[in-house]
């Protein structure tokens, strides 16, 4: 990674930073950040944003409130979790024209204008006709109500002098309401009511208009829900059935709205979404030169650049402004600057490099450890997995995920490598430990031909147990000596000695001690703890216990390897348990079979994917590594869309 | 008729505390995770997923509460009742070179220590559900936290890992398992 000093003419800005965009290696900068010395200061200003910007985030608005409107009306169909998973729809590709600056906020200005003429109408007569069967829905539901009282809805009306109601109010209530009513009208009143439920009872009111708020008044408090019904006649039950013939003309309105909208949506989508993207590209293409500074004539830049790309970057800006340029490039100064990180990997490791960024990405000047996560991590699935039918299932699904919805996305291509890699390498532990659904293949089918090659993990598990640990002890010792090497190079030779050699030493004197060379052991033990306790302190007793706790934590690949074989064993013998049930007995074993090795597959297969996981980021990268670098982000053109 | 009754009730103990206290944590630790997946999941369903993964994780003490009782009840032979217990011992004491009725003493101790180990280890599954719940947090906030919270929440686990290890190799240390 190179530092990329640009100086040049601000009439080639605009052209300079399209090329830039369209060739995407510049990671850029803030550049007044570096240049805080008052006397740069004095030269420079902040470069403005560029007034454009505004108005494409107006645009960018007014496209998405008619596309949102669009999907409401007409969804576009989308995948389901599987089917993106194991086989998603091809993503859509628009072909779009190369235009760019002033000529695409005109053009989206008038392709805004156009599709407003031709949405606009149908928009409002949808909005209407929606509110209006919203209303009329209401109206329908509380007639239902009085369905059956015999009265002309056109005689309830209010004239000069007459105030009729119509509504419901609870059964207990109706005699109360009858005798208020007298009082306060002093007879001069109509009251007819007729029971509409078990509950409530629908009521006529007829007043003199002078004493109608006293009437609604008192009404309301006992309880008297009024029920609208102007601009009705007939029986309610007439009145229902015209609403009703309202309503399903309204409904078929709406229904041929919506179809024109979702028409106009098939026209219009593509171009709106196409111009979306064209117009987020351009203020992207306008947003970085918050980045610059400037003076009258001219504009810096700054940014970081591969190493590889630095020559045609140079030519290309050379071209653009036509030599009226300066490009300098210098070497980073390791320490305080936060230098991005460019990871490269050779093919199969680059889809491990997800499990190294989970972590922390590599710093500038620090070792990118995928290139050893990768077998190790193979390694270690396959032993705690230890079953090869496990190992196909997750191989199968690897290669489904692979060859579906990897197709298309980076991420899931990643994953279904991972998953087929690390299924392979369970198919492999498995053959060789004799797992075949447990111990399916040998006790209940008998076939001998798949014995434990190298040995059953349920027998000689003393075997087993050393050895994970001697394949944590090199794992662990890989890892010293990856920190060991990586400490001499930055000169650190105390953290060289004092973090890693020590443990050398003291491995070896163990070693010694136990092949009887009691002296010189003893002796390089002793180098090795004088070492970490000069470098560490007094704590260092802590290193020795601690590194104890690592290699012991190894034990896991054991636990979890037989954990694996047992619980399938234990399925194996529940499912040949209720094969003895009479008639339906194959039936149930077939089930617990399949759900139970189906869950033993998924439990042990996440269970060993986190701890494969685990053992890196604790034990392993502990040694060595410590992650934490920045990503590279070039200054890119990112499309999704349009192809031009 | 030998009198082995002592040695069989004493490894129905010891598979009894295996999977009941493992059992225990798992249940109370896949609870506290679950109560913090249905707070992510109602601000947002899509972290479903999410919730699931780590309220999956306290389930595995569980698991290893089950394989500890079913190991011991291979090993002692009481998955094949009395009968398979006598036989067990039999066997045991001709290994041990003592009486049937020592052995049978022996094994059913085993089996409570072998219980007592991979059962008592499971209720760290309270504690990793604690971490569980929180990284569900943190990871509906910040997706790019997801493995560093996986491996926060992995700790506890680790001994639970040994609980089951201790107990494997008390089996197998005293030959109820792998002879």
């Amino acid at each position: 990674m190179r530092r990329l000093h640009i100086v040049a003419l601000s009439k080639y800005k605009y052209p300079l930073m399209k090329r830039l965009h369209e060739i995407g290696v510049v990671h850029m900068t803030d550049v007044g950040r570096t240049m805080e010395s008052p006397e740069w200061a004095q030269l420079l200003e902040n470069h403005p944003s560029d007034p454009a910007i505004r108005q494409i985030t107006a645009q960018v608005m007014s496209f998405n409130k008619i596309l949102d409107f669009f999907d409401s009306v007409s969804p576009l169909p989308e995948d389901n979790f599987f089917k993106m998973l194991f086989s998603p729809s091809p993503p859509k590709v628009i072909e779009s024209e190369k235009v760019y600056g002033t000529k695409l906020l005109e053009g989206a200005d008038a392709l805004l204008g156009n599709v407003d003429a031709v949405v606009r109408e149908p928009t409002e007569r949808l909005n209407q006709v929606t509110s209006e069967l919203g209303e009329l829905s209401a109206k329908v539901e509380s007639l239902e109500k009085i369905r059956d009282f015999r009265v002309d809805l056109a005689d309830v009306v209010k004239t000069d002098h007459l105030n009729v109601l119509i509504g419901v109010s609870p059964r207990e209530r109706v005699g109360e309401i009858s005798s208020k009513l007298s009082e306060i009208t002093d007879g001069v009143s109509y009251i007819g009511s007729q029971d509409i439920s078990q509950t409530e009872s629908a009521i006529l009111v007829a007043a003199l208009s002078e004493a109608s708020k006293d009437v609604s008044d008192s009404l309301r408090r006992l309880g008297f829900e009024r029920i609208d019904v102007s601009g009705l006649s007939g029986t309610p039950a007439e009145a229902l059935s015209t609403l009703g013939e309202r309503i399903a003309s309204l409904n078929s309105e709406q229904e041929s709205l919506r179809s024109e909208i979702a028409k106009l949506a098939e026209i219009w989508r593509d171009k709106l979404l196409a111009h979306r993207e064209l117009l987020l590209i351009e203020r992207d293409r306008l947003d970085v030169e918050t980045n610059f500074m400037r003076t009258d004539e001219t504009f810096i830049l700054e940014g970081w650049i591969p190493a590889k790309s630095i020559n045609s970057v140079k030519d290309e800006v050379l071209k653009v402004t036509k030599g009226y340029a300066v490009v300098r490039e210098t070497n980073p100064n390791p320490g305080p600057e936060d230098i991005p990180v460019y990871l490269q990997n050779p093919p199969f490791i680059r889809h491990f490099q997800v499990l190294t960024e989970l972590f922390g990405r590599p710093k500038y000047n620090e070792i990118d450890p995928t290139f050893m996560l990768a077998p190790a991590f193979m390694l270690f699935f396959g032993i705690m997995l230890t079953d090869a039918v496990y190992g196909v299932m997750m191989a199968a699904l690897g290669l489904m995920v692979l060859r579906g919805g990897g197709k298309y996305s980076n991420s899931l291509k990643d994953f279904g490598v991972i998953f087929t890699a690390i299924g392979c390498a369970t198919i492999v532990f498995g053959i060789l430990t004799g797992g075949y659904f447990g111990d399916f293949a040998l006790r209940y089918l008998g076939i001998t031909a798949l014995s434990p090659i190298i040995f059953d993990p349920m027998v000689d598990v003393q075997l087993f147990l050393i050895l994970v640990l001697v394949i944590g002890l090199i794992h662990l010792n890989l890892g010293l000596l990856l920190g060991f090497k990586e400490n001499l190079q930055r000169k650190e030779y105390k953290d060289a000695f004092g973090d890693q050699f020590w443990l050398f030493c003291l491995q070896g004197g163990v070693a010694l001690l136990a092949v009887n060379m009691k002296s010189i052991g003893a002796v390089l033990i002793l180098v090795g703890v004088l070492l970490v306790a000069m470098v560490h302190g007094p704590l260092f007793f802590f290193d020795i216990t601690g590194y104890l706790g690592d290699v012991l934590s190894y034990a896991r690949l054991l636990a979890l390897g037989l954990a694996t074989g047992g619980i399938a064993m234990t399925v194996n013998i529940l499912s040949s348990m209720v094969e003895g049930v009479p008639i339906i007995g194959i039936v149930l074993a077939a089930l617990v079979f399949v759900v139970g090795h189906i869950f033993n597959w998924g439990m042990n297969g996440l269970g060993g994917f986190v701890h494969g996981i685990r053992l890196h980021y604790v034990e392993f990268f502990n040694k060595f590594y410590e992650g934490g670098g920045s990503e590279y982000r070039p200054y890119r053109i990112r499309r999704e869309l349009t192809r031009e | 008729m030998l009198d082995v009754s002592t040695g069989v009730a004493l490894a129905a103990v010891g598979a009894g505390i295996s999977m009941g206290a493992a059992a225990i944590g798992a249940g109370i630790g896949v609870g506290i995770a679950g109560a913090a997946g249905a707070g992510a999941i109602a601000e947002d369903p899509n972290k479903f997923g999410t919730a699931l993964v780590f309220q999956a994780l306290p389930q595995t003490q569980g698991i290893y509460g089950f394989l500890g009782a079913v190991l011991i009840m291979i090993g002692t032979g009481i998955l094949g009742g009395f009968a398979g217990f006598e036989a067990a011992a039999n066997t045991m004491a001709g290994l041990a070179g003592t009486t049937p009725e020592n052995a049978a003493l022996i094994m059913g101790l085993a089996a409570v220590g072998g219980g007592l180990s991979v059962g008592l280890a499971g209720l760290s599954a309270i504690g990793q559900g604690i971490t569980a719940a929180g990284s569900i947090g943190a990871v509906s906030k910040e997706p790019g936290a997801f493995g560093k919270c996986m491996v926060l929440t992995v700790m506890s686990e680790t001994f639970a890992v040994f609980g089951l290890l201790i107990t494997i190799l008390i089996l197998v240390g005293l030959k109820l398992l792998g002879a």
